[in-house]
């Protein structure tokens, strides 16, 4: 009797593993396997040697890093971007979705959510090119702009003070088309009764923006805010990549610029693992976090 | 009181299509910007005369740009990953969506393990430089698969995907295999055609991130006709430093500084951006309902 | 239930198992067959007609144009190797810039280095170093034609001398010629007349050409839109800043922002903190009150300078002698009206003003250790010379292998192991194309490659000099014309001896590494902070005690320590 049961619980249950086994392949070998390399976050490595002779120094090359002084600002530049770039992509989507929601002549909204949409799909790659040329002191046409108004040229990408702000605020600019798309769909889907309920109750439209769409949407805005908070140490390493330069590296480098120059250019692949290893674990704890209260405030089962 | 509020309403009306026209405009503009200097001589690049309509009227920059097979290569090489780029990304996403997707636990007994594996590489990763050694072991680099493999299971897409399956009437499946069907066929006959819009949108995102993947490209491919498109763009546009070039090199190449100007660059990322912008538009309500999908829940 | 989970545990694993097995068996199976990038792999085939395969690392320039056909691994200069030497070229990794870098790291970290590499100095040290590396000092001696030798030790070996490790040769260094690209003072000489006043030969007549130039409107256009002398914002950068450097306006008051140079007593010194750079600071910060520099110098690179030359509003700047290439052409083609001139630079004291250049090697040439045929590098280097730098070369082989004039293209760009003399050419062309014009010489009888700027010129000013029409040839006219970029150099510069060479190059001390950005920075800031007026000129002082106690007295050791070591045999 078991063994019939366990033929055929097999024979029901084959086809699904037959079905992940592919992936669970790949999984493995470019995912799993890449974590045995963790190992030299604790060991001196250098590189002419084998793998498996280098010396094993357990957290010195932690401690190596934190009193470096150029880290601490590497880490703080990481938060400072992360979560201004975590602020903005929140608030600004949200604003020009009701903005957009407010136009009633439906070519004109289909048009500007068309164009808006543009930046998103313009590969970082060939974005930062447009960047440089277009804030450029010399000849980019934003500082044209900016001298038309009597002001002098601002250096957007040399100058270490304004260079975070610059990345921020592209990158807002590059995300904002594309996160209306949730906000706008949350409010077609407020039901218009309560609209109703506010105009009969003798609300101006701009009241009722506060007082109906507004609350309508604080749950996805609330989803999407605690769902980001895992990306906190994600400042963005295309961007910045191709961004930044070394007079910016006080305010501008971070964690994942710093492990690319450390790792691919200095060849120090101890200290690169090292800092690869902290942010896994950080970020590792802050997406359980805001997995959990995605539960919690939303009832949101990521999976 | 209602024409008062029909007044203030009617600036708010006036500014909000002025602002948004605005920064609509803001975002056309730049590549207006960049498409004039494309067109225009060095002499008037270089002195900074050029806005958003070509000067002196120039196709120097695209001649050289089209007059080299490296282009042409990096196209080719592009369009190569992201047709078979999508092909896998595609299959692997329903393969995994649709086990995982069975969330009754007397089906599908190992979900909850499989799931686990999947989702801790979302958190965790190896690094950058195991991934290439791993890479490297197993022969790939330099290899056109380096470009597909490494992440050839896209889990966001697997989410949305396995969302949407979780989200299909259960009756369709248990009427299917009553009928005698076993799970392959069941996905095969009966989910994918239910989840067109679903594999509309899981495509598109795949598409558009093998398109626009640059990185990838740059530390696994050791020679530049490997270079998919972006990376090549990347690797000229944003590389090459024009303080490094020596006199010796000017005096051989007396066209050297013509071509390493603004008005190349401006070229070269209208060229590599022009194709997915020509392309997007027209899949627009794709990629609504499926962001929408993915994080809008009823 | 439990069953389960064992068995789902079970595959697991045994998929784990089965994993870890094939890939270390790929692994060890990759090493073994040697793939194209293997170390093995570059084994001579000495049986099979003696043609030696070598695997190539090449750093491109970005600018590598090929004819209908031609790729890196099939070109006129490929099929010139398996020909001539029987030698085969395999590329395996050629990149730009930082690309190239990281590929090297990751080359040398998975073990996979081909036969022949171009390291930069750094790497040359640690490879070297690591015993990784074959010694060439026998198959030079042998090998190498005397055309090769004369163009590595031109500069009396200096360069080579740092290729090796105990009297022992490891490595071709890509020479660089050090002799040239020193800083002229550029001036618009169609201004000069319109302010009635001849170039300045000290800086009190420097400084009256820049009042004139700032207040007199040379451009004759009633507004007030001209600077009296233009400079970009690197005071001490790595890479030569022109236009607009400060290092010809520093050597006025016998100082240099980063060159290093004997004392008086023979020892090797910093020259950013000679006490003439005071006075050179505060001569800067006096121009810059008196408004004739422009207050927006500090965030202008050399390329935003460049378009305020191109747009007409400096006149008066210091730059190298390829300036005729870059801003002084898009001036003429923006204005019809403009000229430009090169003059030697001017003095603030009775001595003379010397300018500096700096050796800028920063490549070597090296071959595995595991290469069987080290001698290879040798021929490759000698076809390059025998090519492209022979007296003897014709105009047919220049334009096979160098740049080819219907296309344009540049074949030389691609052939392996090229190096220019360690002493510029153009100082031979200088003078051959100058006795050319003159009809001392026939222009048959100088080289081919300067025969082909002799050309140019004598076209130029055949037509009667129209710069409007033949930008090209006032490009060539005042770069290597009677009257040009060379002319200044060699018969002013050269003949009175005054030009000096930083001895400092190569790979960085080991204190360098880690100090020598925050010094560079520190420097820079104080430099620009006296410039315009944050700081006081005594500041200065202040600056050369913080810089020698933050790292400056050590790296100074390290400099001699290096120079008595790497040039003990030359001296």
């Amino acid at each position: 009797m078991k063994e019939k049961k366990r033929s055929a619980w097999f024979k029901r249950e084959l086809p699904f593993h037959l079905m992940l086994f592919p992936a669970v392949i790949l999984t493995f070998i470019f995912k799993y396997i890449p974590f045995t390399g963790i190992t030299m976050a604790f060991e001196q490595y250098t590189p002419l040697k084998g793998l498996f002779e280098q010396k094993w120094v357990g957290l010195d090359n932690f401690i190596y890093l934190f009193s470096l002084p150029g880290f601490s600002s590497v880490i703080l530049n990481t938060l400072y971007i992360a979560v201004l770039k975590l602020t903005g992509n929140l608030v600004f989507p949200v604003i020009v979705a009701l903005l957009i929601n407010e136009i009633r002549a439906k070519r004109y909204k289909k048009t500007v959510q068309t164009v808006l949409y543009l930046p998103h799909f313009i590969s970082w790659a060939a974005l930062a090119g447009i960047f440089i040329d277009i804030l450029s002191p010399s000849g980019g046409i934003v500082n044209q702009i900016l001298q038309m108004f009597g002001m002098n040229p601002v250096f957007f990408l040399g100058d270490a003070k304004i260079f975070p702000y610059t990345i921020v605020l592209t990158d807002v600019w590059k995300e904002l088309g594309w996160g209306t798309i949730v906000y706008l769909a949350a409010i077609s889907g407020i039901d218009p009764t309560y609209y109703e309920a506010a105009k009969i109750d003798g609300a101006g439209r701009f009241k009722q923006i506060l007082h109906v769409t507004v609350p309508g949407i604080i749950p996805i805005i609330l989803l999407m805010m605690v769902l980001s908070i895992g990306n906190v140490l994600q400042a963005g390493f295309e961007q910045v990549f191709n961004l930044y330069s070394a007079q910016v590296y006080s305010t501008g480098d971070i964690i994942d610029t710093f492990v690319y120059r450390i790792g691919m250019i200095e060849s120090r692949f101890d200290l690169a693992t090292a800092v690869g290893l902290f942010k896994s674990i950080i970020s590792f704890i802050l997406i359980i976090l805001g997995y959990k209260l995605a539960d919690k405030v939303a009832g949101y089962k990521v999976f | 009181m209602k024409i008062r509020e029909s007044n203030s309403r009617k600036i708010f009306v006036i500014f909000n299509y002025i602002f948004l026209g605005i920064l609509a405009l803001s975002c056309i503009l730049p590549l207006i910007n960049l498409f004039a200097i494309s067109f225009s001589s060095r002499a008037m690049v270089d002195a900074n005369a050029v806005r958003f309509w070509p000067k002196d009227f120039s196709t120097a920059a695209y001649e050289y740009i089209l007059g080299n097979r490296q282009y042409y290569q990096s196209f080719a090489m592009t369009i190569l990953r992201v047709v078979v780029g999508w092909f896998v990304n595609l299959s692997l996403t329903i393969l995994v969506a649709y086990p995982l997707s069975k969330d009754d636990p007397r089906i599908f007994r190992c979900r909850r393990l499989y799931t686990w594996f999947f989702l801790i590489t979302m958190c965790f990763s190896g690094g950058l430089i195991p991934t290439y050694l791993v890479v490297s072991k197993v022969n790939l680099v330099n290899s056109f698969w380096a470009l597909i493999l490494p992440e050839a299971v896209p889990m966001f897409c697997v989410l949305i995907m396995m969302n949407f399956f979780k989200g299909l009437p259960k009756v369709i499946e248990e009427a299917a295999l009553v009928d005698g069907a076993n799970w392959f066929v069941t996905m095969w006959k009966v989910y994918i055609p239910l989840s067109k819009a679903s594999l509309a949108t899981v495509s598109l995102f795949v598409i558009v991130n093998h398109w626009n993947a640059w990185f990838d490209g740059l530390i696994y491919m050791n020679m530049p006709e490997k270079y998919p498109l972006m990376t090549y763009l990347q690797s000229i546009v944003l590389k090459f430093d024009i303080t490094k070039i020596t006199s010796e090199m000017l005096m051989r190449n007396p066209n050297l500084l013509e071509v390493t100007g603004r008005g190349i660059k401006g070229a070269l990322i209208l060229l590599c951006t022009l194709p997915i912008l020509l392309v997007y538009p027209f899949l627009q309500k794709y990629f609504v309902t499926g962001v929408v999908m993915g994080s809008v829940k009823e | 239930m439990k069953s389960k989970k064992v068995l789902a545990l079970l595959l697991t694993g045994v998929i784990a198992l089965s994993l870890s097995a094939c890939s270390s068996g790929g692994g060890t199976e990759a090493e073994k067959t040697g793939d194209s990038t293997g170390t093995e792999s570059g084994s001579v085939n000495t049986s099979e007609g003696d043609i030696a395969e070598l695997t190539v690392m090449h750093k491109l320039s970005g600018n590598e144009k090929y004819r209908e056909g031609d790729d890196i691994n099939n070109n006129v200069w490929t099929r010139y190797y398996l020909e001539e030497y029987g030698i085969k070229l395999n590329y395996t990794v050629a990149a730009v810039g930082d690309d190239y870098t990281q590929k090297l790291t990751m080359a040398i970290a998975s073990k996979d280095l081909p036969d022949l590499i171009e390291v930069p100095a750094k790497e040359f040290q640690e490879l070297a170093a690591a015993g990784m590396l074959a010694d060439l000092t026998d198959v030079y001696e042998q090998e190498a034609s005397d055309l090769l030798k004369s163009a590595l030790e031109a500069d009396g070996g200096t360069q080579l001398a740092s290729a090796q490790i105990d009297g022992r040769l490891y490595g071709i260094p890509q020479v660089a010629a050090a002799d040239s690209t020193c800083d002229l003072l550029w001036i618009r000489t169609d201004w000069l007349e319109k302010v009635g006043l001849e170039a300045p030969t000290n800086m009190e007549e420097l400084l009256e050409v820049a009042r004139a130039f700032r207040y007199d409107d040379p451009d004759g256009n009633g507004q007030d839109d001209t600077w009296g002398i233009g400079f970009q914002k690197e005071t001490n950068g790595q890479d030569g800043a022109s236009p607009g450097s400060f290092e010809g306006f520093f050597a006025a008051y016998g100082a240099y922002a980063r060159a290093w140079l004997p004392d008086e007593d023979g020892s090797i010194a910093y020259t950013g903190i000679r006490s003439g750079m005071k006075s050179a600071l505060a001569q800067l910060n006096q121009m810059y009150e008196e408004g004739l520099l422009d207050p927006e110098f500090g965030v202008k690179d050399a390329t935003k300078l460049s378009e305020d030359i191109a747009s007409g509003r400096v006149g008066m700047f210091y730059g190298n002698e390829g300036v005729p290439w870059g801003a002084a052409k898009s001036c003429i083609e923006m204005n019809p009206e403009a000229d430009w001139q090169c003059y030697p630079i001017v003095s603030a004291t009775d001595d003379v003003a010397k300018p500096i250049s700096y050796v800028r090697l920063n490549k070597y040439f090296v071959i595995n250790k595991n290469c069987e045929n080290p001698e290879a590098i040798i021929k490759l280097a000698n076809a390059f010379q025998d090519k492209i730098n022979s007296l003897e070369s014709s105009e047919e082989t220049l334009n096979t292998f160098g740049v080819d004039p219907e296309t344009g293209i540049n074949l030389a760009e691609y052939a392996a192991v090229a190096l220019d003399p360690a002493v510029q050419k153009c100082n031979t062309y200088y003078a051959e194309i100058k006795a050319a014009l003159s009809g001392e010489v026939k222009p048959e009888e100088i080289h081919p490659e300067a025969k082909r700027y002799y050309e140019t010129i004598k076209a130029y000013l055949d037509n009667g000099s129209d710069k409007t029409n033949d930008s090209l040839g006032w490009n060539y006219y005042k770069f290597i014309g009677p009257e040009g970029s060379w002319n200044t150099i060699i018969n002013s510069y050269k003949a009175n001896d005054i030009l000096v060479e930083s001895v400092f190059f190569g790979a960085s001390t080991p204190t360098m590494g880690t100090k020598l950005a925050s010094l560079d920075k520190m420097q820079s800031e104080n430099y620009i902070n006296i410039i315009m007026g944050t700081k006081e000129a005594d500041a200065f002082d202040e600056f050369v005690n913080n810089w020698k106690t933050l790292g400056g007295d050590e790296i100074t050791k390290e400099v001699n320590e290096w120079y008595d070591a790497t040039f003990s045999d030359i001296k």
